[in-house]
């Protein structure tokens, strides 16, 4: 018994003192690095503008592909473009109880932050038109306050409504080409148009030029800026989406099968072939790319895994072509992937990652 | 249970064999299935905790995220897991938050008994939650025992494992007298969970690949339990039992290409419960018993990522559970064969939420659930057949904005086993049960995604199969086989269907048609002069399809449900020695459309050794887990860790 006694007493020692020894660390400060989680590229003079979700624009050497200057913008930045020199980024404040509404400027010349604009709540996608003029998409709040369609006038950075409503939208030369549907009951889309408004005379052209049926969900739209074809993804969020391509004046062309979610459509040089970024689902790894060759009409599936033997990574948020070269941000996997455009072979993977204080409790 | 062997025991004189497990008999008799794992059996799973032991069940899908601290549920025959109830010696654990009970919670060193029923336990004399499942886990810990002789009872042991694990663990037993009775057992577990993994970047093992560490992947568990009967008379006892676990853990997160920062994601928990059961067996006709249970469940999640940007980087969500739970059952004895039963349960769940950056519109709900229950059951040697009819009544409170609906259903089963032949253990039996599946508090709360007018969903099962217990072969010490078809279709399925990228909403719309069959075996042999080789081997085949109209994955099988599974293990027992091997398989496994290859996952086989040995007082265990060291997911992107060792010394501490 005694010996029982012994052991009983030597066990819940045991069993509690990992209790305390867990309890009784040190409050400390060490740096620890954190994905950055890129958003949006735009470039411009041999740079390649990084906007990272938390917070930071980065600049890119095309050339020797090395990181810059990093710079902080507002919170949770989201879409970006440059336009005369300056680069502007919005700032949705994503997981902020308030969000923000401002588009930051920087110019480029300085690579610092002169002002930030006022906007409507909640901006997500902002593209500029040969004049000077920004145009912004935002989402409100998904209740009280609607989303809208403003445009920040050249030189004035005035802000004005523009009555038109906006899902996704590309501008090339006059034209802005705008993406939108209604939600049903049932979350499904409705009412799909594409509408055409005139960015020079600031009106709207067509209210719809489509009249063929639009499956699943429009989900983003990008026109060729020499052919002015109209490349629009559709996606169900679950399933591989489609990519529907409408000539200028709304007139069907043909459709191929995407990945899940496709987000991004960008050209080759000599306007033979495209390639279109599957956004994939957030957390499933599953982000990649479609190569559709024009000429032949075929269409490759998983591209860069074809031609890498791996996977593109977590949610590929965008794409760009810069020279010979394509970037990919790749929003989880917090990385800029650098691919050659002509043979989607990589160049290389950038991890992009921000020090930050971590305190250990 | 004990009900059970009462009516049974008249009939056992009839078979030829002297001594036939009790255990058995009540696996070959029941007429809806039950599988049944015993401490000793327990013993050779190579298992740490209660879903190890549930994997070498047939019929269940287990959703393992890996590691020590991972969550583990457990769903069966393709329903979902918050269709499986787990009833703690006689009483329902609850989240009414998820609706899934996390297996890893319970420590194995103080229980007794595992049992895994299809439909619910065969004993008509329980509580009416038991029949509101779609079947039930139920754990039944060390009873506390007065027949023998030695009035102390106690084991002390220690695990070690890779990885850091520490299992130190302590059951003490203390009769007084024959009125009193205690039991006190505590454990703590303490791993930091670092093990390599082999990550393939795509889905094929052509792809690129690269051994990473898995990190923030710590826990650090204390359980403790402490239990008191007073046997008022010899037929009527008080049994209370206060439970308590305290957790933090690092929540690793899945595995996302090339990102190799480290999760910032913690979770503190604590739940702590209290139970009273009053049993009165007033005579072989009447008996009745009575529960009360308190549970609160305190939950604190956290993480550190630049997206708070509003919070400093910092998001902290505190959940707070409580339950209120009262029971009575009433049993009655008709005429011999036939007895019935009622029993009405009623409890109340409120969840409380606060968070510095989420559920600013939280709604703070409340819900009173009432259950009435009548059930009747005719047994004799040759024949069992069983009926229930489940009444249910939902009402439910917000503090602020809309309340979902009150509800009520009526659900009914029934059941049948009969004996075939006169003079051998062989029966066929037949179940049909109507059951529903209520939606959660996150189900119709959560901030954005929530759905008040959710209805619950709705499933039906039929049964059909054979048991034979075979116990005349003098070299065969056990011999039960059972097969049994099996259909259930569940309609109203709550899924989330998507908005946008970030925005889902939940809906009543899915529908899925399950079809398989459950093959279980176990048999023991006995060799040489007293040894034994034990043996038992499952296999399930599940065709569960999605047959939600619309639906681009019509006709497909349902996420994460392999077409087959099983298991097997073989044991040999010498003297004091023990060596085993236990293996487990699962088929190939779906997450999304087939036409799409990227959503296939390989099936796996995971094969297990032990050797044991005791001397004296002391008894020791060695263990060598998944030996060929294959790397596998049972959740996509939550690797698992690959071989690992185990050693447990324990000492008997009784006189």
């Amino acid at each position: 018994m005694k010996t029982t006694k012994i052991i009983t007493t030597l066990l819940l020692t045991a069993l509690y003192a990992p209790i305390f020894i867990s309890c009784n660390s040190k409050n400390e400060v060490e740096k620890v690095s954190t994905p950055s989680s890129p958003r949006s590229l735009t470039a411009a003079n041999g740079k390649v503008y990084i906007v990272q979700y938390d917070g930071h624009v980065t600049q890119l050497d095309t050339t020797n592909l090395s990181l810059g200057q990093t710079i902080t913008v507002g919170a949770n930045p989201d879409a970006s473009v440059i336009v005369n020199n300056k680069l502007y980024v919005v700032n949705t404040g994503g997981m902020a109880t308030v969000k923000d509404s401002t588009i930051s400027v920087i110019d480029l010349s300085t690579f610092k932050e002169t002002k930030k604009i006022k906007v409507n709540l909640n901006p997500a996608d902002i593209k500029a038109d040969s004049y000077g003029d920004l145009y912004v998409v935002s989402n409100g709040n998904y209740g009280s306050i609607p989303g809208k369609f403003q445009r920040i006038e050249a030189t004035t950075d005035r802000v004005t409504d523009i009555a038109v409503a906006v899902k996704n939208f590309d501008i090339v030369g006059d034209n802005a080409y705008i993406s939108n549907f209604e939600y049903d009951a049932t979350w499904a889309a409705a009412n799909k148009t594409l509408a055409i408004y005139d960015v020079k005379n600031e009106k709207l052209v067509n209210a719809n030029i489509i009249t063929t049926e639009i499956i699943k969900t429009p989900y983003c739209i990008d026109v060729n800026p020499v052919t002015k074809d109209i490349y629009l993804g559709v996606t169900d969020y679950i399933n591989n989406g489609k990519m529907y391509c409408f000539k200028q004046d709304g007139t069907y062309k043909f459709e191929f099968t995407t990945g899940l979610n496709p987000s991004k459509t960008v050209f080759s040089k000599d306007n033979n072939s495209l390639i279109v970024l599957n956004e994939g689902k957030y957390e499933a790894n599953n982000a990649g790319l479609n190569l559709y060759n024009l000429t032949t009409s075929t269409n490759t599936e998983n591209y860069f895994l074809l031609k890498n033997n791996r996977g593109l990574g977590d949610t590929g948020q965008d794409m760009i072509r810069y020279g010979s070269k394509i970037y990919i941000a790749v929003y989880k996997s917090s990385i800029v992937e650098v691919i050659n455009a002509n043979t989607g072979v990589t160049i290389k993977t950038i991890p992009m990652v921000t020090l930050t204080d971590k305190v250990t409790k | 249970m004990a009900n059970e062997y009462q009516a049974d025991s008249l009939h056992t004189r009839k078979l030829k064999t002297l001594t036939v497990n009790g255990q058995r008999l009540q696996v070959a008799r029941a007429a809806m299935p039950v599988q049944i794992f015993s401490e000793k059996e327990i013993a050779t799973l190579n298992a740490v905790n209660v879903i190890d032991v549930a994997k070498y069940f047939s019929g269940v899908i287990i959703k393992d995220y890996g590691g020590i601290g991972g969550m583990k549920t457990v769903s069966l025959r393709g329903m979902g897991a918050q269709y499986t109830g787990v009833s703690y010696d006689g009483v329902m654990m609850s989240d009414i938050q998820s609706g899934q009970i996390d297996l890893g919670r319970f420590s194995l060193d103080n229980i007794a008994e595992i049992s895994l029923s299809n439909g619910q336990p065969n004993d008509i004399f329980q509580s009416a939650r038991m029949f509101s499942s779609g079947g039930v886990l139920c754990l039944k810990t060390k009873l506390l025992d007065y027949d023998k002789n030695k009035s102390f009872e106690g084991k002390a042991s220690f695990k070690a494992g890779s990885f850091g694990f520490l299992n130190p663990s302590l059951f003490i037993a203390k009769n007084f007298g024959k009125k009193w009775a205690f039991n006190l057992s505590t454990d703590a577990q303490i791993a930091n969970g670092k093990y390599t993994f082999l990550q393939y970047y795509g889905s094929s093992t052509d792809n690129l690949s690269a051994e990473l560490k898995r990190t923030n992947t710590d826990i650090t568990s204390i359980r403790s339990e402490i239990n008191g009967l007073y046997r008022i008379n010899e037929k009527e006892s008080i049994a209370l039992k206060s439970n308590f676990f305290g957790s933090e853990r690092g929540l690793p997160g899945s595995i996302t290409f090339y990102n190799t920062n480290d999760s910032q994601q913690r979770l503190k928990d604590r739940t702590f419960f209290t139970q009273i059961h009053y049993l009165n067996k007033v005579s072989d006709k009447f008996q009745h018993q009575y529960f009360a249970k308190f549970n609160l469940s305190d939950n604190h999640y956290s993480d550190v990522d630049t997206k708070y940007s509003s919070t400093n980087s910092i998001l902290n969500d505190h959940y707070l559970q409580k339950e209120y739970y009262v029971s009575a059952s009433f049993q009655y004895k008709l005429l011999e064969p036939l007895f019935i039963s009622a029993s009405t349960d009623w409890w109340y769940n409120d969840l409380t939420i606060n968070s510095n950056v989420n559920f600013k519109d939280f709604n703070y709900p409340t819900r009173n659930t009432g259950l009435a229950n009548i059930a009747a059951k005719y047994l004799t040697e040759r024949l069992t057949l069983g009926a229930n009819l489940l009444y249910t009544l939902t009402r439910e409170n917000v503090r602020t904005g809309v309340a979902s609906p009150d509800r009520d259903k009526l659900s009914p089963s029934v059941s049948v086993s009969y004996k075939l032949l006169e003079d051998k253990e062989f029966r066929i039996r037949a179940f049909y049960k109507n059951i529903y599946r209520l939606p959660t508090f996150n189900d119709l709360y959560y901030q954005e995604m929530g759905n008040k007018n959710l209805r619950p969903e709705d499933a039906n099962q039929y049964n059909i199969g054979f048991t034979y217990l075979e116990n005349e072969i003098p070299f065969l010490s056990e011999f039960v086989f059972s097969i049994d078809g099996f259909y259930n279709r569940v309609t109203d399925k709550i899924i989330a269907i998507p908005r946008d990228m970030f925005h889902w909403s939940m809906t009543n719309k899915g529908n899925v048609e399950i079809k398989g069959l459950d093959v279980n075996l176990k048999m023991n042999i006995k060799a040489g002069k007293s040894d034994l080789i034990k043996t038992k081997a499952n296999y399930s085949l599940q065709s569960a399809k999605d047959a939600t109209v619309g639906s681009d994955n019509f006709g497909e099988q349902i996420p994460y449900t392999p077409v087959h599974s099983g298991s097997g293990s073989i044991s040999y027992e010498h003297g004091k020695w023990e060596a085993g091997y236990n293996m487990i398989f699962s088929g190939v496994r779906w997450i999304g459309q087939m036409t799409d290859k990227t959503n296939k996952m390989n099936g796996y086989a995971i094969h297990s050794i032990f050797v044991s040995t005791s001397y004296k007082r002391w008894k020791v265990n060695a263990e060598i887990i998944d030996l060929f060291n294959t790397q596998y997911e049972v959740v996509k992107f939550y690797p698992m860790p690959r071989r690992n060792f185990r050693i447990t010394l324990s000492m008997d501490l009784g006189k």
